[in-house]
């Protein structure tokens, strides 16, 4: 059931309604709990049993860490909840990736073996729910909350539908306590998340959608393109991705907003990063603050010297990397960003950064230019279907050679445009379904009519699904 | 004023100031919805967007007892100039042209065209695939036939789904006309931008500026740069699912319902047509080219009372010389086809 779909327009209607006959709290919360399970089986009826079992799991075990007497007890529940989600995120994820690499490097050393085809399909959303799960047992452990009462409203926590099957991750200190009491959203939320849910799907069928098929081509056949058609594709796939991921986030917390509930924000117009610390504190939020607080401080963060700063830093890269997808690609991506990440922080070290630090354009321009080629160079792993593909399209764009095939796709030009317009319009931290609220009547009425007119003049009715569905 | 205030509590201005939004919602939401509304319909008329979901047109002369019934897609009426045909065979052609038609949606057709006693109906690769859905379908189509085609023929859920969400577009449409008409949409403002521009329009298809197909297009795909046949074929791919095939779902199911018919309804004359080597190479391939001739042939043994004529068989057709496009045929292939189709037609027994 993907988000610009009719059935799910007709499911998460049905959802409101049903759930406003509810009286009670606790009939009202397993009521969402079926209806996440529901949605969840509408991609895979087996799967929904591992993450009932996954959590059912985890909320013995944070009960246990909480009513554990010594830290020994302590510890062995949390790594007994460790072993469990990430066994199951690599027992599902990246079996096939170890034992390929594992036959690739005994090769090496002239040992062999028959390799049997892997035929185990990847649960939707495994990297997000299992992430969310864990950080409930870690926060436990480090005593930020208090185990979760009921098993129902772990449960709820865990599966709850709009975030399930691609984030944004919601930690459990921000989503148990909403649970408390009836979660109902004033007609200002309500506005806001209508808006937010046409924002993401404009984003999505009207940008990601169109431009999409022709992004597809161009990285298909790299070698067969000109260095300009090859640069439209990468820019391309920067507009598609962050218009997918970003509008599929914006329907996600636009749908908890109707609904009374509240998710972290998860992008901030990530293109109009001035170096790469800030693009990290703009793309995938949610996973970059997980990261941080369950990877990089507990290896040490900062605290121990630069060496060992720098080596969280790329380890936290890498493994954020692995963590999109099972593939030395994402791991080249995790890694380009890791380098571009030490790089920063030690040019910031510097005393000359500092005198350049005054806020002039061309300053202004050339750095947020650095980030962004930065960025497409890392998309271009992230992109492609194998090392061999980014390397030639690379070298193709490096080489500059025309003459090759020419593919100027309007769609990519016209959404290239629009997007880096916006991104520079809209400079600051602003969210703009909050501002909008605010605005007169006339200026919502415009704003939300344009909205709708694109939609319904230039949407995509294939919903095809959201790239982040594969992580 | 501050005494009221004061009267009414702080929760009391809460909830006045709740239900004020509440109305201001309402507002938003309503005049969201007309003003939208005005805008599409604006949209679809300024830019002329085509939303007529079938034609017809005549050539020749009554008596209308002899009419010849020509259904089909852009494929049939760019392949064969029934203007021609009419002439040579002294006998009025009534053409009933359907955007991406398959026999889904020529069924009704057919049923509509009691006078004709001779039916030309055309079949390709293309038309027949179950993966290539036309726009138009929801409107041709009652919704029961569907679900029973969809029930019977065991499709795919993915598919299922597809059909089925083209219903609810129907009636979306009539608030909304430009929904799910994207493609439309961009090829007009193209096809506008282009005419302010004042250029020779070279590669939109015919079909809507002649909408009786009499022109043949003169271009041919071996003209096309490297860059648009790849994305062009790509394109296809996309339409059917990344060049998913399948010959045995609600179009072959609609096919023999209207072959099984012909005894009452008239003589039925099948065209098989040819897709261009292009096609047959990047976005059927060989195993969906197999799986067509094996439906085809099973088809044609199952029906011995219709009559074939195999254009997909005819050497002289299968280059990409006589295609405009990857599946239309251009003047070459159109003055090929023409002939064999006529000289076939007069060797037939019509009467």
């Amino acid at each position: 059931m993907i988000f610009t779909s009719f059935e799910f327009a007709l499911f998460f209607v049905a959802v409101l309604l049903i759930r406003g006959v509810f009286t009670t709290l606790q009939g009202e919360k397993l009521f969402l709990v079926f209806a996440s399970y529901v949605f969840y089986m509408s991609w895979n009826v087996y799967y929904a049993g591992l993450i009932f079992s996954a959590s059912c799991c985890d909320y013995i075990l944070g009960n246990r860490i909480a009513g554990a007497n010594t830290t020994g007890e302590r510890r062995a529940f949390l790594v007994a909840s460790l072993v469990m989600n990430l066994g199951i995120l690599t027992y599902f994820k990246y079996s096939p990736f170890i034992i390929e690499t594992t036959a690739s490097l005994l090769s090496l050393i002239g040992i062999s073996f028959a390799q049997h085809h892997w035929n185990v399909i990847l649960p939707v959303g495994i990297s997000f729910f299992t992430f969310q799960s864990l950080s409930y047992t870690i926060d436990v452990y480090r005593r930020k909350i208090t185990p979760c009462s009921t098993l129902r409203d772990f449960l709820l926590f865990v599966a709850f539908f709009p975030q399930l099957v691609a984030g944004p991750i919601v930690r459990a200190t921000e989503f148990l306590p909403q649970l408390v009491t009836r979660a109902r959203a004033n007609a200002r939320e309500i506005e806001t998340g209508l808006a937010l849910i046409a924002l993401g799907v404009v984003k999505k069928s009207v940008i990601s959608d169109q431009v999409s098929s022709h992004v597809d081509v161009i990285f298909a056949n790299p070698q067969g393109f000109d260095a300009p058609t090859l640069l439209l594709g990468v820019l391309g796939y920067a507009v598609q991705i962050y218009c997918d991921f970003s509008g599929y986030s914006d329907i996600a917390i636009g749908c908890a907003r109707v609904m009374g509930y509240r998710f972290p924000e998860n992008f901030q117009m990530p293109y109009s990063a001035v170096n790469i610390t800030d693009f990290w504190r703009r793309w995938h939020i949610s996973l970059s603050s997980w990261l941080r607080d369950y990877l990089y401080i507990p290896l040490g963060g900062n605290r121990h010297g630069v060496s060992r700063y720098y080596v969280s830093l790329m380890l936290t890269m890498l493994l954020g990397g692995l963590w999109h997808g099972a593939s030395w690609n994402f791991v080249i991506w995790g890694g380009i960003h890791g380098v571009a990440l030490i790089a920063h922080k030690i040019w910031s070290g510097w005393r000359i950064s500092r005198d350049l630090s005054s806020p002039s354009w061309w300053r202004l321009l050339a750095s947020r230019g650095l980030t962004m080629g930065v960025v497409l160079i890392g998309w271009i792993f992230f992109r492609a279907r194998t090392f061999s593909d980014a390397s030639e399209l690379l070298l193709g764009l490096l080489r500059w050679e025309s003459g090759s095939a020419q593919l100027l796709s309007p769609q990519i030009l016209a959404s290239v445009a629009i997007v880096f317009v916006m991104h520079i319009a809209f400079l600051n931290n602003r969210n703009w379904a909050d501002e909008i609220v605010d605005k007169t009547l006339s200026i919502r009425i415009a704003t939300y009519t344009t909205l709708l007119t694109t939609i319904v003049s230039f949407g995509s009715t294939d919903a095809s699904p959201f790239i982040y569905f594969q992580f | 004023m501050n005494s009221c205030a004061v009267a009414i509590g702080p929760s009391g201005a809460k909830r006045a100031s709740e239900s004020f939004r509440r109305i201001h919602l309402i507002i938003v939401f309503v005049s969201t919805m007309v003003l939208s509304s005005i805008s599409s319909h604006l949209i679809h008329w300024v830019l002329e967007v085509p939303n007529d979901s079938s034609r017809s047109w005549s050539y020749g002369i009554k008596p209308e007892s002899d009419t010849i019934a020509a259904l089909g897609s852009s494929l049939l009426f760019s392949a064969l100039s029934t203007k021609e045909i009419s002439a040579k065979l002294s006998r009025p052609v009534r053409n009933c042209w359907v955007v991406s038609a398959s026999p889904c949606e020529l069924e009704p057709i057919a049923a509509g065209c009691s006078a004709a006693s001779l039916f030309l109906i055309g079949i390709s690769i293309y038309d027949q695939n179950e993966y290539i859905l036309s726009d138009f379908r929801s409107e041709l189509v009652p919704l029961r036939q569907s679900v029973a085609d969809l029930w019977s023929s065991h499709c795919d859920w993915p598919l299922a789904k597809r059909i089925g969400g083209q219903y609810p577009l129907k009636y979306t449409r009539i608030i909304f006309p430009t929904a799910g008409r994207a493609r439309s949409v961009m090829m007009a403002i193209k096809a506008r931008l282009v005419s302010l521009a004042q250029s020779p329009r070279k590669d939109v298809s015919p079909s809507r500026f002649d909408a009786r197909f009499e022109e043949p297009v003169e271009d041919c795909i071996k003209q096309w740069p490297k860059g648009k046949l790849i994305d062009r074929i790509a394109f296809l791919r996309n339409l059917c699912e990344g060049g998913r095939h399948a010959f045995n779902g609600p179009k072959s199911l609609a096919l023999r319902r209207i072959l099984n018919a012909s005894p009452k309804n008239g003589k039925i004359i099948v065209v098989a047509l040819p897709v261009s080597p292009e096609y047959r190479d990047s976005v059927s391939r060989m195993h969906a080219t197999l799986d067509y001739d094996n439906w085809l042939a099973q088809l044609m043994i199952s029906v011995p009372e219709v009559h074939w004529i195999r254009l997909d068989r005819l050497h002289a057709l299968n280059t990409s010389g006589c295609f405009y496009d990857l599946v239309h045929m251009n003047a070459q292939g159109r003055r090929l086809a023409t002939d064999f189709v006529t000289q076939s037609l007069e060797q037939i027994n019509l009467q």
